[in-house]
């Protein structure tokens, strides 16, 4: 299984957490809050094709509202293969991480 | 909240690139958001959000575009190969049908651009002109090509306008050259001014131009003959023997391009003529006259001002009474196609340009009217896939852009045949038109370019009626089985198969009438017997000056040989024209004739008629220095209304100023080709000019002769290989381009029936299938099949009147004008016309009852069926 990009993670982790409720607003405003940096409408929809297109995430459409001028919400739901490489990603960095102290500038070596 | 739209007008293209993202749904998101900016910081910021996400959706969008066209592609050409197998016959008539179209097209279009090319080489092409002289009498005038010596140096220095002026001077041109011991003769030696290099370009491969010519005794040669006498060596500097002269090789050029009025390539100096008198007579016009012009000098200016440039030196002049001279510019470009100079060497024909291109685009017009008659015809067998996909949801925009994509790829292939034709076809083209560059004509960055677009509008038109038309049906109409076609279909069809009759027509009496003037040509009377005339030509300086009599006397002991003659050029050559003078107190003047020198048996053995007086007689020992003929044009051109009158007359002859009295009028007969009038002509004898030996050969000769004749000439000329020809066969010759011309109208002709066949064998057969059900019915109600093929004919036999009817004026109109270049003309006469409209009405009918026949014996219970 391909390794998941930090994008993709951060994408799969915001629709997890979602759960039923991920559509392409909910998703940005979720990602802008967790990591303070806006997503364009229009990348967020490429990267989304494409965990579709990876079978991480599959999508469904919600019913028509007059609220948003009649256009339905796609909503996205994470797939088992999603949440596999969730659960890949998280072991690699708990690998990485493990014991790993609070790293401080000045202590790399300019070689 | 009310979400409608509350994005400007000038957002709306957002919607537009969000269209395809997330579903279609995008626009929810967005508006989302947007709402939510706008409550939080206002419509300004939430403005410019969206405009960056729209910017942002912008290279998705792109790319989901132009997938689209690739698939859209993908199933056109589908469609197309799926069209292919269900009606081959049909699509497989189209595509060659155009494909000969265009290869006809590209055929013309290289022969106009060949004939419009001329001269266009030079590189100060815009700014040379020749310089041409109209002289006026009372009775008329005459516009020589050529113009009088002295002129050139006057306009040089008279003129600021005139940067440079040169002559060149087309005498004397076939010589014997000899190099160490071979001999040689060669045709085409030109006198020409120093300057005329900078005006005229000529590429020199050794030498430098601007010298080359100041010596007496220089000579240029072209490549062909550089290669010929000193092979693998340069030639700069060496010494050739022409006519017993040494003359120093000063500069070697390319060989004479095909597309100019002047194809000449050797060169000799001006100077060479050692000031002969008529060097400086202002009243003879014998030598082409070029200038180029300043930058920037008005030229229609200048060619007013030198109007009367000769009147100063003409004052006084007893040979200029009575008469006008005016000068004029007229430009180097414009001489091959334009000029209606006498005395050109080179000459177009521009009527024959706007014919062929007629031509050419009535050929394609056929074609695409195939095109559009035949899928038209088949929209209703695609009806039913139309009907069936518009169901389906396709739209009539992508129906239309489909069917024109197929017309677009059919044009395509059509014209990758077409490219193939031509360059099967490239020989023998060349061969009939004498063009032989036509490739670098063609591979030009802006002919591709416009090769392309023009295979591009083809499609485009031919393609755009039939997509309409075929988008535009409901599918609930088809369904019902209903046939569909509007009544502008029927009409357009109507239309265009009876232009296509009519330019069938057109071509065929077109080529009825070449034809007829090519016989009439070689048919015609030339005054003259052509038949069993041997002619030996005898080159170089004429050892027959002394003895011809004796030489004629030693061919004359064989049985075969009934007479013979000597003489300067034999009938059909080309031959130069001197001034004569004819002396009178009242009457005098002076006119430019054409020489023949002969002998005394000249006119016997070519068996020309005598009107008045006699011809030259041996044993009248002053016939050869005092005497001369004319013929019967010259009578005229001297005023007098019979022969009779010019007997006793005395002229001052051109070749050496001798005066000669007229002793007898000969019949005219034709010393030229049948393309040219029939001019003024005396006949002298001349022996230094002798040339050429004519044998009259009785009709029974045989090898035995041949043997003889070889063994005399040993005999006489010893050294000097044999050279000797029928004069019938020279005479063939000179008509040979307009055989050729003759040909080529032929072959595009056939092309233009051959499409014009196809496309009505397709029309025919698609409308006997459309008629099933009304022929079934009429046969029911009891009618024969003879009936119905009658019926169903006498709707061509119509459209052929009609045709007729455009036609026939069209046709004569162009024939007019091109006959108008000959001055004998065969008569047009309505035979060929009737002719012409029988073999299209046979051409018809032949399709149609082949198709009708078919449908007429079908059983009315088969077709009746589907009611």
């Amino acid at each position: 299984m391909k390794r998941l990009t930090i994008n993709e993670e951060i994408l799969l982790l915001t629709i997890w957490r979602l759960r039923d409720k991920a559509y392409g607003v909910s998703i940005r405003d979720k990602v802008l809050e967790t990591t303070g940096s806006d997503v364009g409408l229009g990348s967020l929809y490429n990267h989304l094709e494409q965990l579709v297109k990876k079978g991480y995430v599959f999508s469904v459409r919600g019913e028509p509202t007059a609220v948003r001028g009649g256009k339905r919400k796609v909503y996205y739901r994470i797939t088992d293969l999603g949440l596999n490489a969730l659960n890949e990603a998280r072991h690699l960095h708990q690998k990485l991480w493990n014991d790993v102290p609070e790293l401080n500038v000045g202590q790399g070596e300019m070689s | 909240m009310s979400t409608l739209m509350k994005p400007k007008m000038a957002i709306r293209y957002v919607r537009l690139l969000s269209k395809y993202q997330a579903g279609y749904n995008a626009e929810g998101d967005l508006l989302e958001i947007y709402e939510s900016i706008q409550n939080k910081e206002g419509s300004t910021k939430a403005n410019r959000w969206l405009f960056k996400q729209g910017m942002d959706m912008l290279p998705h969008y792109l790319v989901f575009q132009f997938r689209g066209l690739i698939d859209n592609f993908r199933n056109t050409l589908k469609m197309m190969h799926r069209n292919f197998k269900r009606q081959p016959g049909y699509n497989f008539i189209n595509i060659t049908g155009l494909a000969f179209g265009l290869a006809s097209c590209i055929f013309i279009l290289l022969f106009v651009l060949h004939e419009t090319s001329y001269d266009k080489y030079h590189e100060h092409a815009d700014h040379v002109y020749r310089v041409g002289l109209e002289v006026g009498t009372g009775s008329g005038s005459i516009k020589y090509a050529m113009n009088v010596p002295p002129a050139s140096s006057v306009l040089k220095d008279r003129y600021p306008q005139v940067a440079t002026a040169a002559r060149v001077f087309y005498w004397y041109s076939t010589r014997v050259v000899k190099k160490n011991d071979q001999i040689f003769t060669e045709n085409g030696f030109t006198f020409a001014d120093s300057d005329i290099f900078k005006i005229l370009t000529y590429h020199f491969i050794e030498g430098n131009p601007e010298t080359a010519l100041e010596e007496p005794g220089s000579l240029i040669l072209p490549k062909r003959l550089v290669d010929k006498y000193f092979p693998d060596e340069s030639a700069l500097g060496k010494i050739l023997l022409i006519d017993d002269r040494d003359m120093r090789i000063t500069g070697v050029i390319e060989d004479a391009v095909q597309n100019t009025h002047l194809p000449f390539d050797i060169f000799v100096s001006m100077k060479d003529l050692r000031n002969p008198p008529w060097l400086e007579d202002w009243t003879w016009p014998g030598m082409y006259t070029y200038v180029k012009l300043m930058p920037n000098v008005d030229a229609a200016g200048l060619s007013l001002q030198i109007e009367n440039l000769a009147d100063p030196f003409i004052k006084g002049n007893p040979r200029a009474e009575g008469k006008t001279y005016t000068f004029s510019l007229q430009s180097i470009k414009d001489i091959y196609l334009n000029s209606d100079f006498t005395y050109e060497v080179n000459t177009g024909n521009p009527s024959i340009l706007w014919i062929f291109t007629a031509i050419g685009l009535f050929i394609l017009a056929i074609a695409c009217f195939n095109y559009i008659n035949l899928t038209t015809a088949q929209s209703a067998n695609r009806a039913r896939e139309v009907g069936l996909r518009k169901t389906m949801g396709a739209s009539r925009r992508l129906l239309i852009g489909q069917f024109l994509g197929e017309s677009l790829l059919m044009t395509m292939a059509a014209s990758g045949c077409a490219l193939s034709i031509v360059i099967f076809g490239l020989g023998y083209f060349s061969d009939l038109t004498g063009i032989h560059d036509a490739l670098s004509l063609l591979l030009r960055y802006d002919m591709i370019m416009i090769f392309l677009g023009f295979i591009f509008g083809i499609g485009i038109i031919s393609g755009i009626y039939p997509a309409l038309l075929l988008s535009s049906y409901k599918p609930a109409t088809i369904v019902k089985g209903k046939s569909l076609r509007g009544f502008k279909g029927i009409l357009l069809r109507r239309v265009l198969v009876i232009l296509q009759f009519s330019i069938t027509i057109i071509l065929l009496i077109g080529t009825f009438i070449i034809r007829r003037q090519v016989n009439f040509m070689k048919q015609k009377n030339p005054g003259l017997v052509t038949e069993n005339r041997l002619i030996l030509p005898v080159r170089g300086q004429a050892p027959m000056a002394e003895n011809f009599e004796s030489i004629k006397a030693a061919f004359l002991t064989h049985p075969s040989i009934k007479s013979a003659t000597v003489s300067g050029s034999v009938p059909g050559q080309g031959m130069g024209s001197l001034r004569t003078s004819l002396l009178g107190d009242d009457d005098a003047m002076a006119l430019m004739t054409f020489y023949s020198f002969v002998d005394a048996d000249f006119i016997s053995s070519y068996e020309i008629e005598v009107l008045a007086g006699r011809g030259f007689n041996m044993s009248v020992i002053t016939d050869a220095s005092e005497a001369c003929l004319i013929n019967e044009s010259a009578v005229r051109a001297f005023g007098w209304t019979s022969p009779h009158d010019a007997i006793g007359r005395r002229l001052r002859t051109g070749l050496n100023d001798l005066e000669k009295q007229i002793i007898g009028v000969v019949g005219d007969y034709h010393y030229r080709s049948l393309h040219y009038q029939i001019e003024p002509l005396v006949l002298e004898i001349e022996p230094t000019i002798f040339g050429n030996i004519t044998l009259v050969l009785s009709p029974d000769y045989s090898e035995d002769t041949i043997h003889f004749i070889e063994q005399t000439w040993k005999d006489l000329f010893p050294g000097r290989p044999l050279e000797h020809y029928f004069l019938s066969d020279s005479i063939q010759q000179l008509y040979v381009l307009d055989s050729n011309r003759l040909d080529l109208f032929n072959i595009f002709t056939m092309l233009g029936i051959l499409i014009s066949g196809m496309g009505l064998l397709g029309l025919a057969s698609f409308m006997a299938v459309q008629r099933t059900k009304e022929i079934g019915i009429r046969k029911v109600m009891g009618a024969t099949s003879h009936g119905i093929i009658l019926l169903l004919a006498k709707d061509y036999l119509k459209w052929i009147c009609i045709s007729n009817v455009i036609a026939w004026p069209l046709v004569y109109w162009a024939a007019k004008q091109w006959l108008t270049t000959f001055a004998y003309r065969a008569p047009i006469r309505i035979d060929i016309f009737f002719l012409a409209s029988i073999m299209t009405l046979l051409l018809a009918s032949l399709a149609v009852v082949f198709h009708t026949t078919r449908a007429a014996m079908v059983n009315p219970t088969d077709s009746l069926k589907y009611e």
